[in-house]
């Protein structure tokens, strides 16, 4: 990388790259997709526990939040509040149209390869994390956003609220509402939680 | 006695975020879908096909609520 390209990339910063993108920038958009696209891919993944359209939806999410920046409205929150919105929806759509689809039992699925890190796939698969996954996917999508930004992301309540658009009160209210739900949930699948 | 089962659920509530802590680890994407997404956004040469709104379904919810209309106002006519 040469000097003037040093310079250009340290020039960005989360505040004006997406002028910067909107305007046509390559390197804005280099800027903004490589810091948040594991994120929203993250996200995804949890949410939907499949890695093929993990990947498929973030793409979309990319697509589709690259072709609409011009009509991005700064908020003071920042850009990535905007992508897990546009996930957030295109992950609703995604459970909507798998209902309408025949269920096939998990069995007769054909075999996706795997990358051994995540946490599904791991060579000695661990039934608690399966166990609590799936409890996690049965809470309601705010519930499960709030687990995944503060657990996956390691994001602080203030975070989690800019981000979802709440006060810091009512994620804190949200996340208690959540474990409650979630053990709940893991006492209907049957799961014994430790004491 | 509330006070000790409030102090039971709340350990319930602390070993669950714990179990949560411990199991909820960021995964990394395979990078070469990160690279070639990457690629396909900057040429932008690649359409993702979106899939449609469902105008039919709300076509038709919007005609059974005229004809509803419908024949309520011709009830009402006719008594």
């Amino acid at each position: 990388m040469t000097t003037a390209q040093e310079q250009i990339l340290t020039a960005i910063t989360e505040e004006n790259a997406v002028a910067r993108a909107s305007q046509g920038d390559a390197d804005a958009f280099s800027f903004l997709y490589e810091r948040n696209v594991t994120r929203i891919y993250n996200y995804i993944y949890y949410r939907i526990g499949s890695e093929a359209d993990a990947e498929d939806l973030t793409a979309r999410v990319f697509f589709r939040a690259f072709g609409h920046i011009n009509t991005y409205v700064e908020k003071g929150v920042p850009f990535s509040a905007w992508l897990y919105r546009i996930a957030h929806n295109l992950i609703a759509n995604y459970h909507r149209d798998s209902h309408r689809r025949k269920e096939v039992p998990l069995e007769d699925q054909p075999e996706i390869p795997h990358h051994a890190d995540h946490p599904e796939n791991a060579l000695v698969k661990s039934q608690d994390v399966e166990q609590l996954l799936k409890g996690i996917r049965r809470l309601t999508p705010d519930r499960q956003q709030l687990l995944i930004l503060k657990f996956v992301e390691n994001y602080s309540n203030f975070e989690i609220a800019a981000i979802m658009g709440k006060s810091e009160g009512a994620i804190k209210s949200l996340y208690h509402r959540a474990l409650i739900a979630l053990r709940e949930e893991m006492k209907k699948i049957g799961y014994q939680m430790d004491e | 006695m509330n006070y000790l089962k409030d102090l039971s659920e709340g350990k319930k509530l602390f070993h669950l975020e714990d179990q949560l802590a411990e199991s909820l680890k960021p995964v990394r994407p395979n990078p070469a879908f990160i690279d070639s997404l990457k690629r396909k956004l900057s040429s932008g040469s690649t359409t993702i096909l979106e899939r449609s709104h469902d105008y039919y379904g709300y076509l038709a919810i919007g005609l059974g609520l005229a004809a509803g209309a419908l024949i309520i106002w011709l009830t009402r006519r006719l008594k």
